[in-house]
């Protein structure tokens, strides 16, 4: 084995000479224990463990082998559906918009020009929370309090400074942001 | 009492999906243009106010809107689509009878909500505006026909907030009071002028009616008129939308085409258009029309208008096959010396693929020319229209569609989305 290499049977479970003990467990977490044990853990294992549910059209591949004769294959009862994105960042389809992050008042909160946030119109904005929001007939994406005098817009970065809205101002909310993607 | 419908409509719905993106946009007079920014097809309520009328040749009202500081926008029906589907995903969940009628209008069966009809609506309406940002009207009816009165007082009635139920006699008399017979679903100038001939002055007349005098003064669908004015259900929500019975592919040039070939390539780009969305709904035509016009807007330049038709020995979806009869037609068509302004292709007698007959000589589509058709829809629907084409269709044609106003595709495409 070359000098790089750290590939080892058993990685990720037990140290050498650390010490086991037998445990009874439901076969479901007995699985996800095994898998953790031989550093096998893979996304959808826990997904199925939470019983999450398909939200879109994915091809679901049934079974690896024919079902009649031969072997079957071990892989078979690890068959997982593939990881699907939408269900990851799109919870209402109809509600979720995409847009384009052009400046750097959010770089505090991870939001840098270029980047893709996903918006969803769907959500009332709650204290804390990131949103699309219109000033004067202008978008902008900042932060949402709440505060004792009204709402305040707060950039995050220290160059930017707080936007207090004042009560008669043409202000709203377009949406909450809820994800951001940046392609490396 | 027949389970209430609903008639939900989408405010303004062009000036408002380019209102969503662009607010710069609300409170201002908007108007949007036809395909090839021909005239006007949508209009804000400001820009209604401002005197445009629906169907302005643009040529001819560019001036006024200039001055008059109207803000003007060429078609985007990438993302009036996108938008259209948004708001129908919404009021899905607010009735499984949903028809959708047209791009910005559907009717909803509303059996179960008759103890709160009018709080379903606004909900339903306060749904749709913050989960799309589209603002909608909703009128609630016992049938169809009232169901748009009641949408259309809703519209001109500020203080019903977009939500006007019509269920008792004097509530469906009162809005019928404030109406003319030509703003009821369906009556034109015409019949209009045809139920007064006959005593019918209003629309109370025409409620009040006898349906059978009216139909033999008439027409069956007059009588059927009266019945839904009367509150008896006759036009029946159609969950399943009909068979298709024509298929169009036709558009303006950006300019005057004046060359066969160019005149060839316009017409084989529309037959393959139309032919590809016969293949998505699985149909095959007997009868293909191609039509031609010169601009009737320019009575200085010669005018020609004219169209022929070509029976197909056996009803077929192959853009090859198709595209031959076209050029047959066109054949028949071409004149020289002229100034097209507009071609379109007409796709006709219609048939379930899977039920076309053969002749004696001639047999139906082959199944491998339909796989390459299936290959060459699949190519243009994953990597964008024009991918893989016809050498006929012509590249970069100089007659494409003008759309000088266009705004971003923003809800389809990565590199035209909104920027903050």
């Amino acid at each position: 084995m070359g000098r790089y290499s750290v590939s080892r049977k058993g990685m990720g479970g037990r140290q050498p000479g650390e010490a086991t003990k037998v445990v009874r467990l439901p076969l479901r977490v007995a699985t996800i224990a095994r898998r953790i044990a031989e550093g096998s853990l893979r996304p959808g294992d826990l997904n199925a463990f939470f019983n999450v549910e398909a939200r879109s059209n994915v091809t679901v591949p049934l079974m690896a082998s024919p079902a009649a004769c031969g072997f079957p294959s071990p892989a078979d009862d690890y068959l997982d559906r593939p990881l699907d994105f939408n269900e990851l960042l799109i919870s209402n389809p109809s509600a979720t918009f995409a847009v384009r992050i052009s400046g750097d008042s959010m770089n505090g909160a991870g939001l840098f020009p270029g980047d893709i946030a996903i918006v969803d119109r769907s959500l009332s904005p709650f204290n804390g929370c990131v949103v699309l929001a219109l000033i004067d007939g202008e978008f902008t994406i900042k932060r949402y309090r709440v505060k004792a005098g009204g709402i305040v817009l707060q950039a995050e970065n220290k160059a930017f400074k707080d936007i207090v809205i004042p009560e008669d101002s043409a202000f709203e909310v377009w949406g909450v942001v809820k994800h951001a993607i940046r392609m490396f | 009492m027949t389970a209430p419908i609903a008639l939900v409509d989408c405010n303004n719905f062009y000036a408002s999906c380019e209102r969503l993106f662009q607010p710069k946009l609300r409170g201002q007079p908007v108007v949007v243009l036809s395909n090839n920014d021909g005239c006007v097809i949508a209009r804000s309520n400001e820009a209604k106010a401002l005197g445009i009328e629906m169907g302005e040749p643009w040529h001819i009202c560019r001036k006024r809107v200039d001055t008059q500081g109207i803000i003007v926008r060429s078609s985007n029906y990438t993302l009036y689509g996108d938008m259209s589907a948004r708001v129908m995903r919404v009021l899905e969940g607010f009735s499984p009878d949903l028809e959708v009628y047209s791009i910005d209008e559907a009717f909803l069966g509303l059996a179960g909500f008759e103890s709160r009809l009018d709080a379903h609506a606004r909900e339903m309406r306060a749904t749709v505006l913050q989960w799309t940002g589209i603002p909608v009207s909703v009128g609630i009816a016992p049938t169809k026909t009232l169901a748009k009165l009641a949408n259309r007082t809703a519209k001109k009635t500020p203080e019903s907030g977009g939500v006007l139920v019509l269920l008792t006699s004097a509530e469906q008399e009162a809005a019928l009071e404030r109406v003319e017979l030509t703003d009821l679903w369906g009556v034109a100038h015409r019949m209009a002028e045809r139920l007064q001939a006959i005593g019918i002055k209003n629309p109370l007349d025409l409620r009040q009616a006898d349906a059978k005098f009216v139909r033999m003064h008439t027409s069956v669908v007059m009588e059927r008129m009266v019945l839904e004015l009367q509150g008896i259900p006759c036009i029946s929500l159609e969950e399943a939308p009909p068979d298709r019975k024509m298929i169009l592919a036709s558009r303006s040039f950006g300019r005057r085409v004046t060359t066969r070939r160019e005149l060839e390539e316009a017409v084989t780009t529309h037959t393959a258009r139309a032919a590809e969305k016969l293949r998505r709904q699985n149909l095959a035509c007997g009868r293909l029309t191609v039509f031609v016009t010169t601009d009737k807007h320019r009575p200085q330049d010669r005018q020609y208008a004219a169209e022929r038709s070509v029976t197909l020995p056996v009803a077929s979806a192959d853009t090859g096959k198709l595209n031959h009869a076209a050029m047959r037609a066109l054949d028949a068509l071409w004149r020289s010396g002229l100034e097209y302004k507009k071609a379109g292709v007409m796709l006709l007698n219609l048939v379930a693929a899977d039920t076309v007959q053969g002749g004696l000589f001639d047999r139906p589509d082959d199944p491998k020319a339909m796989a390459r058709m299936r290959a060459l829809d699949a190519l243009n629907a994953k990597y964008g229209r024009g991918t893989v084409t016809f050498a006929a269709m012509g590249r970069k044609p100089g007659w494409k569609l003008r759309s000088d106003f266009i705004s971003p595709r923003y809800t389809t495409a990565w590199e035209d989305l909104l920027t903050v």
